[in-house]
């Protein structure tokens, strides 16, 4: 009950929030911005074509887990469910689109070993099967029908409407999913050949398809990456739903579909997807024939801005799910893919901000974050985290915000470390290490692995001093030489010219702040005598603790003279002069709240202290977990164990020391890497390659 | 230990069908029912492919996805085969080399279900 007044207080404070706004925005997509609508028209919507509308249908109570779905002759959605602990398999009929749920009290006789629970015809009659045999009945009384497929074969759909039976088939020795049609009052069984029908059963193999009929049991419907139709009287294949408007109504790699049924008109479906952000069925009604008025936009929507693709879409997921009447939009200024550069697409940004017309919310990552603070474009958000800092790392949020007040909210974090013996590991400051490299270079150990250098150049520079208001040209020469002598000393010409484009400090600064090269399984195997890699996984945890333990080295901040750096990323702010800024603050409270984090795809640890604790990868007794290894050379292993409570520990008081941000301007340290390439691959002089990044780097910087 | 041989013999199974030098990272893959995802490892080659090598197949349809941190790029599930070696996955999207993949799973029926293996993306 609590829960539910809960929710219904946040319904009505996001209502509150969007009708107490009275400027209205239009919200055109810039050139190159890409703009997706978590709201559920999908279709062309400035032209009076056809469109689908998406509704999420409410699911009967304690159902989690639907395992068929299939509409009956007279318009029933029939739907066999389980609850979250896979038991209490029910039929539930609903005759008025979702509205309310009856127990149908179905015929549930025919069971099945491994079975995908109980189906049923457009009449009634039940079916159920698993990958090797299908059984029926026609009614009580009636005799029970069994089809069982060849060896190598295996079933991975069913229906049936009248008379006809459908079965989907993949064929493992061919590689092709093929449709059996059975009359079932003959049980002669006869495939179908149509050409367009067989080419698209072929990539439907190995998407895993569906197959629904509808209750003339004329048409045969499937679904794969596309829906498909084929009109079985009159040998004809078309497409329901092409593969843009089927994106359109399932997010892929949230949502798979698992089943689903067309009524008879063809205009509605209802799609069973598996959830796997929150393991749980979901069932969607889609409906088609609703057309816009042309060229109309919604104008109630929060607008979420992100430079890069990011993490945070899973959120934005959430959020609308939770909040229907809302209209969230996540989009992307700089795909890389349609011509606009970063400084482009951040100046397109910059032009919208300043004339008030801006995104409700911005993912600073990248971003000129500090001059939004500057220019009083982010809001004072200080109210909503500082009270709940004890459930936070709030040093990195403190941190990052300069110790003052809280206008950006680092989501998640990740530390660059350098990882090698206590000499490395005791340099203070870069030139310290530089003098240790020094030392050690012509040891017979490569200081460094190849596919490490550009993590260690990325992660050296944006740790440094070189920029502060402007760059430091001398400093950035200095930068480019130190480079040179690490890159000289570790790898031979020939290697270095064959070095793959992502393992190139441009591809770095372009993937930042995710890009990864494992060097502990270089230096566990003496390939490398240090290494930078960042904390932003377990994982990694898991691979340094292997390596410091079993070769006796150590990991340590980087430059921490100049201060224990992070990389702070997924950082929120809220537009001040937005439209929606209350709905901003909800959406910054729900992302706060960890349920969002705990389902999202990050690299990075969370921001949220108890999203450290219950994991899969802490255990007392630190036993064998995984393991990595190169795909080439399988038998160098680099094991990984199990996190013990002490090493958690551990690792929770080295972030807790964490205490500067690096400096990552995306623009920066585009340029930047672009000529430590030019340097490192191509011969260019340190000197000459600093003169052209201040260049142009410090005009940029003083706009 | 016999768990860790297994898991070895899988690899190098994986590993002689392929024949390439790219650096991408084996991951042991042991999924189930409330443990439906691999753990995190570097995809470090730009091939669009991924691989899997099923060592035990308990289940119906056991479906997959290859994800890359961050949320970048939009693979389509597939279904994983119970077949015999390593047998390459295409991802149908773009791919995104020195950034961390992981598999994750979900079984039809939704329970029951187990695979053990490797997983290279």
């Amino acid at each position: 009950m609590l829960k539910k007044i809960i929710n219904l207080a946040f319904i009505l404070m996001i209502s509150f929030a969007i009708c107490s706004c009275s400027a209205k925005s239009e919200a055109e997509p810039e050139r190159g911005r890409k703009v997706e609508q978590n709201e559920q028209k999908v279709g062309n919507e400035t032209t009076s074509e056809a469109s689908w509308i998406k509704k999420t249908l409410q699911k009967p109570e304690g159902a989690e887990f639907v395992n068929s779905l299939n509409y009956l002759a007279d318009g029933t959605i029939r739907i066999n469910t389980v609850d979250q602990d896979f038991q209490n398999s029910v039929i539930w009929d609903t005759r008025n689109n979702g509205d309310s749920w009856d127990n149908a009290d179905a015929d549930m006789s025919l069971t099945v070993e491994n079975g995908y629970g109980y189906h049923y015809s457009a009449e009634g009659s039940l079916y159920t099967y698993n990958n090797r045999k299908l059984i029926l009945s026609a009614g009580e009384g009636t005799e029970v029908k069994t089809i069982n497929i060849n060896e190598g074969e295996s079933i991975s759909s069913a229906a049936i409407s009248g008379n006809m039976l459908a079965v989907l088939v993949d064929n493992m020795n061919s590689m092709q999913s093929r449709v059996d049609i059975y009359d079932l009052k003959t049980m002669e069984c006869r495939q179908l050949n149509n050409p367009q029908l067989s080419e698209f059963l072929t990539s439907l193999f190995e998407i895993g398809g569906s197959i629904a009929v509808d209750s003339s049991g004329e048409m045969i419907y499937l679904a794969g990456i596309e829906i498909a139709q084929y009109d079985l009287k009159r040998d004809n294949f078309d497409y329901l739903l092409d593969q843009e408007s089927l994106n359109g109504l399932v997010n892929q790699g949230e949502e798979s579909i698992t089943s689903f049924a067309v009524d008879s008109t063809g205009n509605k479906i209802v799609l069973c997807v598996m959830d796997l952000a929150a393991n749980r069925s979901k069932l969607y009604m889609c409906e088609k024939g609703i057309k816009k008025e042309l060229g109309k936009a919604s104008e109630d929507k929060l607008r979420i801005y992100s430079l890069k693709e990011s993490g945070i879409r899973q959120a934005v997921s959430l959020f609308q799910e939770k909040c229907p009447e809302l209209e969230v939009t996540f989009e992307v200024g700089y795909t890389g893919k349609d011509g606009v550069t970063l400084s482009d697409a951040i100046r397109t940004l910059n032009t919208e901000l300043m004339a008030g017309e801006g995104p409700d919310i911005l993912l600073l990552d990248g971003l000129p974050a500090d001059s939004y603070v500057k220019s009083g474009i982010l809001e004072d958000v200080t109210g909503i985290v500082e009270p709940r800092k004890d459930q936070f790392f709030y040093n990195i949020i403190s941190a990052y915000n300069g110790g003052d007040n809280v206008y950006k909210v680092p989501m998640t974090f990740n530390i660059p470390v350098i990882l090698g013996d206590t000499e490395v590991v005791g340099a203070n400051n870069n030139a310290e290490l530089m003098e240790v490299l020094e030392r050690k270079a012509g040891n017979g150990i490569p200081l460094i692995s190849p596919e490490n250098l550009s993590s260690i150049a990325g992660s050296l520079f944006i740790t440094s001093d070189i920029q502060q208001e402007t760059l430091d040209e001398e400093k950035l020469a200095d930068f480019y030489y130190d480079l040179k002598m690490i890159s000289d000393r570790s790898i031979s010409d020939e290697k270095r010219q064959s070095i793959d484009e992502w393992h190139r400090l441009t591809y770095w600064a372009d993937q930042y702040p995710t890009m990864n090269s494992l060097p502990e399984l270089d230096i566990y195997f003496e390939r490398a005598q240090f290494g930078i890699d960042s904390l932003s996984l377990f994982e990694n945890y898991m691979q340094i603790l292997t390596v410091c333990k079993e070769k006796g080295l150590s990991y340590q901040y980087i430059n921490r003279e100049k201060g224990n750096h992070f990389i702070a990323s997924n950082v929120l702010g809220i537009n001040s002069t937005g439209k929606h800024k209350d709905a901003a603050k909800l959406f910054l409270e729900y992302y706060l709240s960890g349920e969002a984090q705990k389902a999202g795809v990050y690299g990075g640890f969370s921001i949220i202290r108890s999203n450290m604790e219950g994991t899969r990868y802490v255990s007392e007794g630190g036993e064998w977990m995984t393991s990595t290894s190169n795909k080439d050379t399988p038998e160098e292993v680099l094991n990984m164990y199990a996190i013990t409570t002490a090493e958690l520990q551990e690792l929770i008081a080295f972030f807790e020391k964490a205490d500067t941000p690096v400096k990552d301007n995306a623009v920066v340290i585009q340029k930047v890497m672009e000529q430590a390439d030019a340097c490192l691959f191509e011969g260019k002089d340190p000197e000459s390659a600093a003169k052209e990044v201040c260049r142009e780097i410090n005009l940029y910087l003083s706009e | 230990m016999k768990k860790k041989l297994s898991l070895f013999l899988a690899m190098t199974a994986c590993v002689t069908s392929m024949s390439m030098t790219a650096l991408a990272k084996n991951s042991p893959l042991d999924v189930s029912p409330g443990d439906e995802n691999s753990f995190w490892t570097i995809k470090d080659d730009g091939e669009t492919n991924y691989y899997i090598t099923v060592s035990s197949f308990v289940g119906g349809t056991i479906k997959g996805i290859s994800i890359c941190e961050n949320g970048v790029g939009t693979p389509y599930y597939r279904v994983i085969r119970n077949a015999k070696g390593t047998y390459k996955v295409r991802y149908g999207c773009d791919v995104y080399p020195t950034k961390n993949y992981q598999l994750r799973t979900y079984g039809e029926p939704s329970t029951g279900w187990h695979l053990t293996g490797v997983y290279c993306p």
